[in-house]
């Protein structure tokens, strides 16, 4: 299962919140990446089609959505299962991260609490 | 989800984003076209909205290469399936009548081939390019029915296949007049293929179109749930082709098959 793609790294993530639709789940993976990332319809829906084929996503009823219009659209949501994979991918990731600190390829984090200092 | 309620530009985007999704193989699309199409199109709308007809234009090419690239994967995926039985034996049958439409446009390639090698021996580089060209054309339609067939297309392979064979036949007869009437014999010996070709694919299809019959029955009987409902107001699993395009193509679904297959379901 690890390591996940990013698209599909960022649906889980972008799911984590709570239910949304497709367009939702692109429009909070874009605003979280700063628009680094832009899934296209058809990625998005490729990869949902394996995330719910794998289990980690399921099917959370058709519903309008008011702040967009009247069409019906479908919401998905994380299982418990796709919530615990999320999660292994995020340590998998923070432990690169640390990995990439160490050998000072990273600027070292900033210490919780205390603005402006580094540790 | 109605399109003309979106303003004209998006509204035509969609329309033709819509027509693209034919690129999908048909499994997709049923199951997650609709959705595809639905998030391209808030998507434009948001575009439009912000930043004009210049920002609309600016989706397009990303969701065209994303339709593209994601097309190509899932395609990937379906070739990879096993067949089931009734795809298996039509695709048997299908593959038996292009191998036969096919073998001998082949031969006539290779002595396409041969008379370019010879003209462009002999220095005559312009001709000998036609020719190359005029022989290489053909071997692109051979490849259409199959991809047509692996589309759930039935008829609309079967109508590619008959046309590949019929445009052998007619390019062989008219080649071979044209040919005769400038270098006597010679003429005959490249129209020779050709013809063959056009009688050997019509000869297939008209054996094979009573086994052809069963299999559509049997394929129409397996999943199909009835026509989409016609005009442009979609619900879940409709298709997305053209309800027009998409009797055409997939045949099966005239008044007389209906009786065909009920006569099937319910022996006397």
């Amino acid at each position: 299962m690890l390591p996940l793609t990013p698209a599909v790294f960022h649906i889980l993530l972008s799911l984590a919140a709570g239910e949304r639709h497709g367009y939702g789940i692109m429009q909070e993976v874009g605003h979280s990446t700063d628009g680094v990332i832009r899934l296209g319809p058809g990625t998005l829906y490729r990869s949902i089609k394996q995330l719910l084929a794998a289990g980690l996503i399921v099917e959370a009823g058709d519903r309008a959505d008011p702040q967009l219009n009247e069409e019906r659209r479908r919401y998905y949501q994380l299982t418990r299962y796709g919530r615990c994979v999320a999660e292994a991918e995020a340590q998998r990731l923070e432990r690169l991260v640390k990995a990439a600190r160490a050998k000072q390829l990273l600027p070292k984090t900033r210490r919780t609490g205390s603005v402006g200092a580094t540790t | 989800m109605t399109p003309g309620r979106e303003a004209v530009p998006v509204a035509l985007i969609a329309r033709l984003y819509r027509t693209l999704l034919l690129a999908y193989p048909r499994r997709f699309r049923q199951e997650y076209g609709l959705h595809v199409l639905q998030v391209f199109t808030d998507r434009c709308r948001d575009a439009y909205e912000q930043g004009g007809l210049a920002a609309l234009i600016g989706v397009w090419p990303h969701g065209v290469g994303d339709l593209i690239w994601t097309a190509l994967a899932e395609w990937r995926i379906v070739w990879k399936e096993p067949l089931l039985d009734e795809e298996r034996r039509y695709k048997a049958l299908a593959g038996r009548y292009l191998l036969w439409g096919g073998c001998w446009p082949m031969l006539g390639v290779a002595i396409a081939l041969a008379g370019a090698g010879q003209s462009l021996t002999l220095g005559h580089i312009e001709e000998g390019l036609l020719v190359v060209l005029a022989g290489l054309i053909p071997l692109v339609p051979l490849l259409m029915p199959l991809v047509l067939l692996r589309s759930g297309l039935i008829r609309g392979a079967r109508l590619a296949s008959l046309m590949v064979g019929i445009c052998y036949g007619l390019w062989g007869l008219l080649s071979s007049a044209a040919m005769l009437g400038l270098d006597g014999e010679g003429g005959t010996w490249n129209a020779l293929p050709w013809g063959l070709s056009f009688l050997l694919t019509a000869s297939c299809l008209l054996r094979a179109r009573s086994r052809l019959r069963g299999h559509l029955i049997v394929l129409w009987q397996r999943g199909e749930s009835g026509p989409p409902p016609l005009g442009i107001s979609w619900s879940e699993g409709d298709d997305f082709i053209n309800p027009v395009w998409r009797s055409v193509l997939e045949g099966s679904r005239s008044p007389d098959a209906v009786k065909q297959i009920r006569a099937v379901k319910t022996p006397r």
